[in-house]
């Protein structure tokens, strides 16, 4: 064996394991969860040989009026939540950035705080927030001789209280994110924009937008992919009500599968998620048209 | 001398090691761990009816009243040298199913599932559990004379999967004297109409007169409301399901019935009832004096005992009112009953010690009443109704005269949800509807006239 052989083969050896492990259980999870798909499994015949049925699941879940509902859910939350994220995170990052060493040093932790409380914590936080009865936005609002406010028993406001919990516990992450980016911008080139005279506009949309845009891309592929599959924090803030109007598609999965005990059903719908994250993913790489490796 | 120490250090080994293996086989003989799924339930740290959970220490009223009646305690005192160790695992009431749906799909090894009698149809499908005692269940409540109603609902396609071990009885809850300073008494507040009447001015006084948060909370949430209205929907002459013509069952509420129960329950919130999405948190904000009046069960006395140990039941009886529902003038109260059985999963690890263990509470009949009553709970049995352990514990210590009566009165004019697989995906059916209309979206007609296409379509498949 040459010895540029053997130099190849030794990296490859010790990586296999880790390999193996992961292919696995990839392989595994997406192999059974096929074969939900393909077969008829409810909670009542799970223990009994299943029925293959070949791709009726994708006709039942196609054909569902909810299925429909929870899409649109997914897409004005996912849409909502996305923009707002990517808005405020990208302005408080940028203001971080631009804020004297002290300034950035002292509100740089207290702002990545909420992405530190897991969703569920998250859920019951804004939960007692936006409450009816005890809530502190409604004890204001009273104080202030307005009616108070049933956030999580009407459509639309029941949409705005999930979404902005998401965008309050997800926003951390993209501050995060765009502060890496705008670190790499060069000092040299502020400066220079400093002597050129531009104003704080003319410097973000011309001199940092354009350096950090891979970072905007990754940041907005990683948040798509977190929010199109978010359902814990919907889950325990509404549990999808009032009348599905925060039934989003992972939480319909999630609800068939372990609510009404279809699983095949809930197998069906993740198999639709994926190619919905693909989708988009594609679309966000070919319309930015960045490298991004 | 060295070699007698290497000998003697060797036959302590030798003589240690016997020890310790023998002491370890012994304790393996006498340890039983069984493992049990339960619902959380307020005030009470145990397994109801069943034995205290491992590592738990049972102190007080208990350990005086239920602690040597509970079956896992005579089992053990009849079986020298055997030590049953229980393992919990209590879900929220809204987790359950969801639970069993877990314990199904991992085939988990439980000794003992304690389950809502609305489950048993879904759960005995997929066959998990086991029917092996059938026979034996069925000679003790015929021995026992339970009741019809819960003899079907132990059962499913004709086997019995466990015995319907009480019932309880939905209930209002009543701070007395906010409804006296708002102008009313029990007797105005227990029909339909006289409620939704003074709703408005018990809000107000509450709200005014004591900083309450409102005057009725009620519960408005998938796994309840419906469960509230199916007693005036009974009332009305309705039905969750009924028999046609063809023999075949089909939605029952697609009428006046339904119609003007359910429009009922609209008229409560624009009244000032409080619709609460989230239950769990009602016993504990009417305890705190949040609201006057809360719409729960008869299983809260439990709680609301333990939150006075000091006052007696008379001064609590004084304090707190208490009426199964609200009944629609010129007819009969019909209130919704539910109840828990105990069920042994085929995959149990010790299913017949679990049998046997079951079978000491029920074939004990004293110590069976005295533990209903103790936990605040009504019979399913003749028996155990008319047994004098029971009154006298339940109307002495439990319950006044007054609420007996009336719950009593609630369970004999009980509504019990259908013993279908179906009735879970049912009840969500009914609870869309309830949501339509409450919140205007649709009226009675539109909502129930939907969810009886899709329940008839249900029971069709």
């Amino acid at each position: 064996m040459s010895m540029r052989r053997y130099s190849l083969l030794i990296p490859a050896l010790f990586l296999l394991p880790a390999i193996s492990v992961l292919f696995f259980l990839q392989f595994f999870a997406w192999g059974w969860n096929i074969n939900l798909v393909l077969h008829d499994v409810t909670l009542m015949n799970f223990l009994r040989e299943w029925e293959f049925i070949g791709l009726d699941n994708f006709r039942t879940v196609l054909t569902d009026t909810r299925t429909l509902t929870s899409l649109k859910n997914t897409a004005i939350f996912a849409f909502a939540s996305i923009s707002l994220q990517m808005l405020v995170g990208t302005a408080i990052s940028y203001l971080l950035y631009r804020a004297a060493p002290k300034v950035e040093r002292f509100f740089r932790p207290i702002v990545i705080l909420p992405w530190l409380c897991s969703v569920l914590i998250a859920a019951f936080g804004w939960q007692l927030l936006l409450a009816k009865d005890i809530g502190l936005l409604n004890t204001v609002i009273t104080g202030l001789g307005f009616h108070r406010i049933d956030f999580f028993g009407g459509s639309t406001t029941a949409m705005i209280s999930i979404i902005l919990a998401n965008t309050w516990w997800g926003t951390p992450f993209t501050i995060l994110l765009m502060g890496s980016g705008m670190t790499s911008i060069s000092p040299q080139l502020v400066e220079a924009s400093k002597v050129d005279g531009a104003s704080e506009w003319i410097f973000f949309t011309r001199v940092a937008l354009p350096i950090i845009l891979p970072f905007i891309l990754i940041n907005l592929i990683l948040i798509t992919v977190w929010t199109i599959n978010m359902f814990g924090l919907i889950l325990a803030m509404t549990g999808g009500g009032p009348l599905n109007a925060t039934r989003v598609f992972p939480l319909h999965g999630y609800l068939a599968a372990f609510d009404s005990g279809n699983f095949s059903y809930g197998a069906t719908v993740t198999v639709f998620s994926v190619i919905i994250n693909i989708i988009l993913i594609y679309l966000y790489v070919k319309i930015a048209n960045v490298e991004l490796v | 001398m060295k070699k007698l120490a290497s000998s003697l250090l060797v036959l302590t080994l030798i003589i240690g090691l016997t020890v310790v293996t023998a002491t370890a086989q012994n304790d393996e003989e006498k340890v039983i761990i069984q493992k049990v799924m339960t619902t959380e339930s307020a005030g009470i740290e145990r397994a109801p009816f069943l034995g205290p959970l491992a590592g738990e220490e049972m102190k007080g009223k208990v350990k005086d009243y239920v602690y040597y009646h509970m079956p896992v305690v005579k089992y053990e005192t009849e079986h020298p040298g055997v030590d049953i160790k229980l393992k919990g695992e209590a879900h929220p009431y809204g987790d359950m199913l969801k639970s069993m749906t877990l314990a199904i799909t991992s085939q988990s090894t439980f000794d003992y599932i304690e389950m809502d009698d609305i489950w048993l149809g879904k759960i005995a499908e997929s066959g998990y559990l086991s029917g092996k005692y059938s026979d034996q269940y069925e000679k003790w409540a015929n021995d026992l004379g339970m009741y019809d109603v819960f003899k079907k609902g132990s059962t499913y396609k004709g086997t019995w999967y466990g015995l319907w071990r009480a019932t309880d009885t939905r209930a209002i809850w009543v701070w007395k004297d906010v409804l006296h300073a708002a102008g009313y008494t029990m007797e105005d507040i227990m029909s339909c109409e006289g409620l939704l009447e003074a709703l408005p001015d018990i809000t107000k006084t509450a709200k005014e007169e004591f900083g309450m948060v409102g005057g009725l909370e009620y519960p408005f949430n998938g796994k309840w409301v419906v469960d509230q209205w199916y007693g005036w929907l009974y009332q009305l002459g309705g039905k969750i399901l009924k028999q046609n013509e063809d023999g075949e069952w089909v939605a029952g509420f697609n009428n006046e019935a339904g119609y003007r129960s359910l429009n009922y329950v609209k008229k409560l919130k624009e009244n000032g009832a409080t619709m609460r999405r989230s239950w769990q948190w009602m016993l504990a904000n009417f305890l705190d004096r949040n609201y006057a009046m809360t719409y729960e069960g008869s299983w809260d006395i439990v709680s609301i005992l333990e939150k006075y140990p000091d006052k007696s039941l008379q001064e609590i009886k004084e304090e707190i009112g208490v009426i199964p529902t609200t009944v629609f003038e010129g007819h009969e109260m019909r209130v919704l009953t539910g109840g828990w059985l105990w069920t042994i999963p085929k995959t149990a690890d010790h299913p017949d010690v679990a049998f046997e263990v079951l079978m000491e509470m029920f074939e004990d009949r004293e110590a069976y009443a005295e533990m209903t009553a103790y936990e605040g709970k009504f019979p399913t049995t003749e028996w155990i109704w008319e047994s004098p352990t029971y009154k006298e514990r339940m109307i002495g210590e439990v319950l006044p005269k007054e609420w007996y009566d009336r719950f009593r009165e609630g369970v004999s004019g009980g509504v019990w949800r259908p013993f279908f697989p179906e009735y879970p995906d049912i009840q969500k059916e009914l609870w869309d509807a309830t949501q339509k209309v409450v919140m205007g979206k649709a009226t009675a007609e539109e909502a129930l006239s939907t969810a009886a296409e899709n329940v008839n379509k249900m029971m069709e498949d």
